[in-house]
């Protein structure tokens, strides 16, 4: 199982804590190196958290900011990306209490991202598309601790361990939220499988 | 060879990678014997496949690393001020209570800064309280024309400087709470408390004075701010 889960670091950490060495002595190049390794993926969590371009790139640039600035106070015993997961899922969460004030719902638009690529349509199946956008809707269906459990397991490869740090709330929690995202997700996409064989099939090629 | 019922129940941790080896296995063989549970793990494993994999999220602009570290240089070099102008304070360049204004905003800066709040921290953070003044903050993308700001309810630095204070020991979301009010501005002391943070009794009225201020882009201007106002003459408490 723990091999669908994704994201190494791209740094190792001796070379983030050399960054980070760096960053603190005002090196702006290791800045650069440390947002370089870290921006897209991020984006890709802060977007599937709030749902809009636009606030992705300012809540990003906010997070990467806080980090920065309070980088003298970092340990290095931990991970940067952690840290600056944590703090963008607090500006996410802020965000988001701040546009439900304002416009007294919560908009998980699906239109408000990225169209899939064209030349990647064409070669993937209908079934595999069709059950993709079924399991991303779920997952936008989910609560916001949910989601992020969710994202920061499977594409971030954190442990329960990590994601309660990220997202401040005991471990038992965390994998409180896990359980209840599965159950939900394999409701929504029960009705849709045929076979075992083939949905995994399908939807793996495509990848 | 466990059960369905004991096998469903170890899907999660089996999911986690938290099984033991013997487990595992037993998992592994109660699947491939039961037609139902294998399904249900294919499900939940395909699932864990397009998330894991399918990156379908719009990726941020090719300037985005240069626009960030541009405002990094213009923020530090904000802060560098601030702090050469403290220091001249602190050794008697302007008037006590001002310097005290200075130490009330840049502790509260770190405050805001630091990562996390540690016992040394909460004690810190629960006796500074700064009761310096009113002003209406308005976020330029909210209040419409400019003459709409006068009827804004005001927010006191000092009510928001005792919720972060506060804040702190109930946690980081609410200090964000008042970070953002720092760096986007807020429309209402109401909605620093709904967004988190956490009420504390005033030990003294705030002092009210309007400031003409177009935008906080950060605390550090709010301290540049404060260095000028008249108000930062009264009433400036440093408990």
């Amino acid at each position: 199982m723990t091999s669908i889960r994704q994201a190494p670091d791209k740094l190792s950490a001796r070379d983030e804590r050399r960054l980070i060495a760096a960053a603190r002595r005002g090196c702006q190049q290791s800045c650069r190196e440390l947002v370089e390794a870290h921006k897209e993926r991020l984006a890709a969590f802060v977007w599937r958290i709030v749902r809009n371009h636009h606030d992705t790139e300012e809540l990003c640039q906010e997070a990467f900011l806080r980090a920065f600035a309070a980088l003298k106070g970092f340990s290095t015993e931990y991970r940067f990306s952690t840290w600056l997961f944590t703090i963008a899922y607090r500006l996410c969460l802020n965000h988001i209490r701040r546009r439900q004030m304002l416009s007294g719902e919560v908009d998980f638009s699906l239109h408000a991202g990225a169209e899939p690529d064209q030349a990647e349509e064409v070669v993937q199946s209908e079934e595999a598309r069709r059950l993709k956008r079924i399991i991303w809707e779920a997952v936008d269906a989910l609560s916001v601790p949910q989601r992020a459990s969710v994202l920061l397991f499977y594409r971030e490869g954190q442990s329960c361990q990590e994601i309660a740090a990220v997202l401040g709330m005991p471990m038992a929690t965390v994998k409180s939220h896990l359980h209840r995202a599965r159950n939900r997700l394999r409701e929504v996409l029960e009705p849709h499988v045929t076979d075992e064989w083939s949905c995994l099939r399908l939807v793996t090629e495509s990848a | 060879m466990i059960t369905c019922r004991q096998a469903e129940s170890l899907f999660d941790a089996y999911l986690n990678g938290e099984l033991s080896d013997a487990l595992r296995c037993e998992v592994q063989a109660h699947q491939l014997s039961c037609g139902s549970c294998r399904r249900t793990l294919a499900i939940l494993q395909t699932t864990a496949e397009v998330i894991a994999r399918d990156r379908g999220e719009p990726g941020l602009g090719a300037e985005f690393t240069d626009r960030l570290l541009a405002c990094l240089e213009r923020r530090e070099t904000a802060a560098g001020a601030t702090s050469r102008r403290w220091r001249r304070w602190a050794i008697g360049g302007g008037s006590g209570v001002a310097a005290a204004a200075a130490i009330a905003v840049s502790l509260t800066a770190w405050l805001m800064w630091t990562p996390g709040p540690t016992p040394a921290d909460n004690r810190v953070a629960g006796r500074i309280v700064h009761a310096v003044q009113l002003y209406p903050i308005a976020d330029e993308r909210m209040a419409g024309p400019t003459e709409d700001r006068a009827t804004l309810l005001p927010v006191t630095v000092g009510y928001l400087a005792r919720s972060a204070a506060s804040a702190y020991r109930d946690g980081q979301e609410a200090i964000n709470a008042f970070a953002e009010v720092g760096q986007w501005g807020v429309l209402y002391a109401n909605q620093v408390i709904l967004m988190g943070a956490a009420e504390v009794e005033l030990s003294s009225p705030p002092i009210a004075e309007e400031v003409d201020l177009e935008q906080v882009g950060s605390l550090f201007e709010l301290s540049d701010m404060l260095q000028t106002s008249p108000a930062a003459e009264e009433g400036l408490e440093l408990i």
